[in-house]
């Protein structure tokens, strides 16, 4: 049953609930970022979002939300979701001394697996979504004490479904003009930035 | 030896040399380690003084009783019947019962001379679990006998009145001393010899609180034989030789010799000489300072291997207990050699002392081709004689004592000779392994515990009696009194008869045979005259019979028992092939020309051609109505999966040629590689598929692409070079410049015949470029290719140095994924695909484990190098064992072996080489030996050295250091191909390897308790889903159990064989319509929760999904950590919920709603537990 009572956490993350299915709920949990990068700013620090979920989701998502307190954020994107943890480590930079000089990779970006930052086109965006998020967690406990049914007032997650055939097209082969294009575009680079080099 | 390598010896002596020294040096080691082991264990087993003194108690008291028996007057036969009757003690005389008519001697009883004799007189016993026995000899006053006696049962005839007559009296005096209470009394045959009863006093009850408990020994587990003697040099030993009749029976041609009698003669002169062997034990332990130690080690290693002093007629581990190794040890102690040289010394070490005999065991042959002679008395001279080795056999097995005219090993049987011989060899390699620590495996295992580890293959044989009250009638051949005299009993007829017929038919299919009679008795109640043997179905003193049998795999499929060559005129052996064998027998042109006579069999996938052989020749020549069971090895051999193939079920499961077709293959393909012109040229193209090394769960099957090991993998190298890219996207985007390249020339020109394609691997976590071409065979078969080049090795060290600290681990562990996948795969494929051609039934076995774990969801978390390797435990390592024969003795062993590894403890160190050609190479050792040979020497090389083992050792020592618990890493798999021994196990989780070993626990447990069976061995393949915390039941829209070239069941074997794919779709993308998307499916769900779920599956479902293949189940387990709540944090990744303002729980309700999503299509049920 839902989490009522718990709107934010001590450390200061919202608690977002949405519904799955009668008397299921997932949380999301949310917080301003913090960041000195450019790259990262107007970022809503995201903790466990649900299963398969991108920026379009999220986007869909977030308007609901924002709607229901009259209010409009624009996404830009999501960063740093790595499901699956399959960019956790990039070799390539690792690997590479040409690429060490010129981005250090002592300071390259991540962060912690389950989380990832949501990047607004502006400040405004961001704030106007944040306090739409505040509002929307406020719900459990504030409608709970008005004695209403709060499982109306939640948005209801919709997951996206891999179908039978987004499994097997892993065993497909890869398309060979594809394949050939790719490995002589990523090749050219590769010489080219070892010429510049010397 | 400063000159002489002065003298400039060659370099190959210096090496032999070297290795000599170190060899001593190791053994010395070795030696000493013993010493401290022995000491240990000796202490363990000592016997308790307490115990000595209670048990001494009664025994003052038991003198006291038997010289109170009285005195009786000499009896005829009839009055001994008529004194007895009425009485409770009846008078347990041997086979034939004498008569009246024809019994002229007379009976009678006067006071016997008492003495303690056997090991508790030595004070040599030690504690045994299910207590031992103290040997009391009553000898029987010489007036009571005439010359004669000997003969026709007379002497034992007298014993046997005389021991009752005492039976009656100490009953009596029992009940009037008030022990009745507490002590029993009743007949046994000492040393199961039927010929020999014995009484034995029994304390069955445990003190109360009650007076006149003073004797009461229950405690001590003791119970007293009393023995009657005969007096010492009673009857002319010369008589009873063991070539010597003396039963005399009435024949019918007069002309024929009546045949010896060895067993009764040897029951009639053992009797004279108990006191004799006492002394001259006592005499020998006097002189000989570890005497007592080495007697000790002699018995647990005895004990052990199920031998003990009891007759071997009857029972293959009979005839050879601790007294025969103790007078064996001492004759030694006086000679032994061909010279009479010593082969003991006085001061020997009790390891020196023990090693010393099981060597003479193992390597002198005391049966065929000599015999050991020795004095158990000082002649007449009074100088002590010298024990010799004579090279001149009596064909059964020979210990002779000059002395008393004694064979102390005429109980027994050439086969418990042979089984004696075997084991002695075996302990003798063990001690003579330098490497291994082998104590245990030699004393404290005891290996006749459970049949089916100690045999491969084991058959019950029911002889139901029926309508017929007479046993004979039941037997193919008559026990006759010519047979009676010689073999004493039926059993020991049947157990002799059984054996030959068993050898000839079997010959060279197996190397041992042994016979069990089940539920024999030898201990019958003092008023029964023997022991009754009509409870079972038959009239025999069993329930019925196990033959148990050590398997030749090399042999043992053969479809030709080959007989002697025809000839014109039929030669005795061809008339005896042709009798024996009957309507079996034919007459066959071989290839070279000959004709010979033969038997020709056909193999099954169900069972070993020995089970169709046995069928045969027992019912011909023991008896019809022989019903033979052996229902597990069907069992066991059914549960492998049974390939699509023509006449499959009649392939052996030591049949390859399903793996070799695959190999062809891939030469056709090799070739047609090796010539292609590319910018820079191939090296090598290494197989490392497990189909390569015959592991595969399922065999090869043309176009069985659903099976997940369809495609075999190749490592292909090219000459070096410098220029690959520094980084590691562009190296493998610069490999797949190369597989392009070999793609396009494959096109043009085989494109007719090969097709091929690209696809991802993720093999190595992080390098989401590499990139491996796919090649399939116009004979069915996939092969799948990656690239190895010297780069990249260099990149991955690279990475981890260039790494942040917290990743690190990480990437060690890819580097170390690297390592197995590119490199040790090669060394891998190639030492099991060698060494798997000497151990025959490893290749079936493996696949049996692999299928074990993968029923229970196991496999998919244990890399397949791993199972293997553990597979490989028994064969490589099988002491005190021998290596499998069967398939479900080596499966039983790998059970056995995962449930008593203690991993935090012990490192699996293999030694991967193949077995001793000869187990006799190995037993010559270094100490005064001859010069190492070079055969000798490479072998040695080949094998892990003392250095190599202890520096391995060292490496886990390192490893427990830091992971004391095994938390990260629990099993240690060591072998010259990987000392660090964690390539193949860094990545386990902790849960699974303890589910493992649980596993194995469970399953030993239940065949330990329930029995190997129908049932028991269902259940062994049965998973246990009630031990997960939910399960997700999965269905496949296409079923993939004939696409993955398996046999479906019997009924549906000829449509299923119509329905197998002959071809590829022409289409290649419409290949993975029938591949298993439930595995994408739990990649991704491991990929996305690993931090705080572990899921397991089937791996192979056309294997474990169902009759069609179309199921499988996605099993969920909770990690410890995330069963309770936790603070708050970003980086706790689970999916949680929050329980307060501070701390979050694992969500698991909207987990299940995740997976339910993300399996969408495929999902039919979720159960949670």
């Amino acid at each position: 049953s839902l989490a009522t009572g718990i709107d934010c956490m001590k450390n200061g993350f919202l608690v977002i609930p949405f519904k799955l299915s009668p008397n299921v709920y997932h949380y999301t949990f949310v917080k301003k970022h913090q960041t000195k990068l450019d790259s990262e700013s107007n970022g809503l620090f995201v903790v466990n979002l649900p299963l398969l979920t991108n920026v379009d989701i999220l986007k869909k998502v977030l308007s609901q939300i924002c709607s229901k307190f009259d209010t409009i954020a624009h996404v830009e994107k999501l960063l740093y979701n790595d499901e699956f943890g399959l960019d956790e480590i990039d070799l390539s930079s690792l690997t590479s001394d040409l690429l060490k000089d010129t981005n250090n990779t002592n300071e390259s970006r991540f962060t912690p697996r389950n989380t990832s930052v949501l990047k607004f086109v502006d400040e405004s965006s961001l704030n106007n979504c944040f306090n739409a998020l505040r509002k929307y967690s406020q719900l459990t406990s504030s409608s709970s004490k008005k004695n209403k049914n709060v499982d109306d007032e939640l948005i209801q997650w919709e997951f996206e479904n891999p179908s039978i055939a987004t499994f097997i097209n892993f065993y497909k082969p890869i398309d060979i003009e594809y394949l050939k294009n790719d490995v002589y575009e990523h090749l050219k680079i590769f010489e080219q930035r070892e010429l510049e080099e010397e | 030896t400063a000159n002489k390598v002065k003298n400039g010896p060659t370099s190959g002596s210096t090496a032999s040399q070297d290795i000599h020294i170190a060899r001593e040096t190791a053994e010395l080691f070795q030696s000493n380690i013993f010493k401290l082991q022995i000491d240990e264990l000796l202490e363990q087993v000592k016997l308790k003084e307490s115990h000595v003194l209670k048990v001494e108690k009664f025994l003052h008291k038991l003198y006291d009783m038997i010289q109170q028996v009285p005195e009786w007057e000499e009896k005829t036969i009839t009055e001994v019947e008529s004194f007895f009757k009425g009485k409770i003690v009846a008078v347990p005389f041997v086979d034939p019962k004498p008569t009246p008519a024809s019994t002229h001697y007379k009976f009678n009883y006067k006071k016997p001379d008492v003495s303690l004799i056997g090991s508790f007189a030595l004070k040599t016993g030690i504690y045994q679990p299910k207590g031992s026995s103290i040997d009391v000899l009553l000898t029987m006053p010489e007036t009571l006998f005439e010359k004669k006696d000997f003969l026709n049962f007379r002497a034992l005839h007298k014993r046997s009145v005389y021991l009752a007559y005492l039976t009656h009296h100490l009953s009596i005096a029992l009940k009037n001393e008030k022990l009745d209470g507490y002590l029993s009394v009743e007949y046994t045959y000492f040393n199961d010899d039927p010929l020999l009863p014995i009484l034995k006093i029994s304390c069955d009850k445990a003190p109360t609180s009650q007076a006149n408990e003073e004797y009461n020994f229950y405690k001590t587990k003791f119970s007293i034989n009393l023995i009657i003697g005969f007096p010492h040099k009673m009857f002319d030993a010369k008589k009873l030789l063991p070539n010597k009749n003396c039963i005399r029976v009435v024949q019918d041609e007069n002309t024929k010799e009546l045949p010896a009698t060895p067993l009764y003669n040897f029951a009639v002169l053992s009797s004279t000489t108990y006191e004799v062997y006492l002394k001259y034990l006592y005499k020998t332990k006097k002189q000989t300072v570890s005497f007592k130690e080495a007697t000790n080690l002699g018995r647990l290693w005895l004990q052990q291997r199920g031998f003990s002093s009891s007759s071997g007629h009857s029972k293959m581990t009979g005839g050879f207990g601790t007294f025969e190794f103790v007078t064996l040890m001492a004759a030694l102690l006086n000679g032994g050699g061909i010279n009479g040289n010593k082969i003991l010394l006085h001061g020997f070490s009790s390891y020196q002392l023990f090693k010393g005999v099981i060597k003479y065991l193992a390597t002198m042959d005391l049966c065929t081709d000599g015999y050991l002679q020795f004095y158990s008395e000082p002649e007449e001279d009074s100088t002590t004689r010298v024990s010799k080795y004579i090279e001149e056999g009596f064909q059964i097995p020979t210990l002779f004592d000059m002395s008393t005219k004694v064979n102390i090993l005429t109980k027994m049987s050439i086969a418990s000779y042979q089984a004696l011989k075997l084991y002695a060899k075996h302990t003798l390699a063990m001690l003579n392994n330098v490497v291994q620590d082998q104590f245990a495996n030699i004393f404290l295992t005891n290996i006749s515990r459970v049949d089916n580890l100690k045999f491969d293959l084991c058959y019950d044989l029911h002889l139901p009696l029926g309508n017929s009250t007479h046993t004979d009638s039941l037997l193919a051949s008559a026990f006759g009194p010519l047979e009676r005299i010689k073999f004493i009993t039926i059993e020991n007829f049947l157990v002799n008869k059984l054996l030959n017929v068993v050898k000839i038919a079997l010959g060279e299919r197996i190397t041992l045979a042994e016979v069990e009679l089940v539920d024999s008795k030898s201990s019958f109640p003092i008023n029964k005259r023997k022991v009754h043997s009509t409870s079972g179905e038959n009239h025999f003193n069993f329930d019925y019979i196990k033959l148990k049998l050590l398997v030749n795999p090399e042999e043992s499929e053969k479809l030709v028992t080959k007989g002697p060559a025809h000839s014109e005129e039929a030669s005795p052996e061809a008339t005896f092939f042709k009798n024996f064998w009957g309507p079996k027998s034919s007459l066959r042109r071989f290839k070279d020309g000959s004709i010979t006579h033969c038997c020709i069999w056909t193999t099954s996938s169900s069972e070993p051609i020995i089970s169709n052989v046995l069928d045969f020749v027992l019912k011909k020549h023991i008896s019809e109505k022989l019903i033979i069971q052996n229902p597990i090895t069907k069992q066991f051999q059914d549960i492998l999966p049974l390939p699509n193939l023509p006449a499959s079920t009649n392939t052996s499961v030591l049949n390859l040629n399903s793996y070799f077709n695959l190999k062809k293959s891939f030469d056709n393909l090799y070739k047609i590689m090796f010539k292609m012109n590319l910018p820079l040229s191939i090296k090598s193209i290494l197989p490392v598929g497990s189909a390569f090394r015959y592991t595969s769960l399922c065999q090869p099957v043309p176009f069985a692409y659903s099976n997940p090991d369809f495609f075999q993998e190749l490592i292909l190298e090219f000459e070096s070079s410098q220029r690959w890219p520094d980084e590691i996207t562009s190296l493998e985007k610069a490999k797949t410049a190369f597989l392009l390249k070999m793609q396009e020339q494959l096109q043009a020109e085989n494109g007719n015949q090969y097709k091929s394609f690209f696809t991802r691997d993720e093999s190595i976590p992080y390098n989401l470029e590499i990139v491996t071409l796919n090649i399939l065979t116009p004979e069915g078969y996939g092969f799948r290719i990656r690239v190895l080049t010297e780069r990249d090795e260099v990149l991955y060290l690279r990475a981890i140095s260039n790494a942040r600290n917290e990743i690190k681990p990480e990437l060690e562990k890819t580097f170390l994924k690297f390592t197995a996948k590119y490199l040790a795969s090669i060394r891998h494929t190639r030492t099991i695909e060698n060494i798997s051609h000497s151990y025959h039934f490893y290749s079936p076995v493996v696949r049996l484990f692999k299928k074990w774990l993968d029923t229970h969801l196991l496999f998919g978390h244990l890399p397949e190098e791993l199972v293997e390797l553990i597979a490989m435990k028994p064969f490589v390592d099988c002491s005190p064992y021998n290596i499998p024969g069967s398939v479900e003795n080596g499966f039983l062993k790998i059970l056995k072996f995962i449930s008593q590894w203690n991993w935090k403890e012990d490192p699996l160190i293999l030694d991967l080489v193949k077995p001793e050609d000869k187990l006799e190479d190995s037993l010559e050792t270094s100490i005064g030996g001859s010069d190492l040979d070079s055969k000798t020497m490479k072998k040695l090389s080949e094998k892990l050295t003392l250095a190599q083992y202890k520096g391995i050792q060292t490496n886990f020592n390192n490893l427990r250091n830091s992971d004391p618990n095994g938390i990260h890493l629990q099993f240690f798999v060591a072998s010259k191909n990987d000392p660090s021994g964690l390539l193949y196990s860094s990545d386990i989780p902790l849960a699974i390897a303890t589910r493992l070993t649980a596993l194995a626990k469970v399953a030993t447990n239940l065949l330990h308790t329930h029995g190997i069976n129908e049932q028991t061995i269902g259940l062994l393949f049965t998973p246990g889903l009630k031990d997960y915390d939910f399960v997700v039941h999965l269905k496949t829209p296409v079923p993939l159990k004939t696409s993955s070239g398996i046999l479906g069941s019997s009924e549906f074997r000829n449509i299923a064989n119509d329905q197998a794919p002959t071809a590829f779709p022409s289409d290649l993308a419409a290949l993975s319509e029938k591949m298993d998307p439930t595995f994408q499916l739990m990649k991704y769900l491991n990929m996305k929760y690993k931090n705080s779920l572990i899921f397991s599956s089937h791996r192979y479902i056309g294997v474990c999904g169902g009759n069609k293949g179309n199921k499988n189940v996605i099993t969920g387990l909770i990690k410890p950590l995330f069963k309770k709540s936790h603070k708050f944090k970003v980086n706790l990744d689970c999916n949680m919920k929050p329980i307060d303002k501070e701390n979050v729980i694992l969500n698991k309700e909207a987990i299940f709603q995740e997976i339910s999503a993300f399996g969408h299509e495929l999902v039919v049920d979720f159960e949670t537990n």
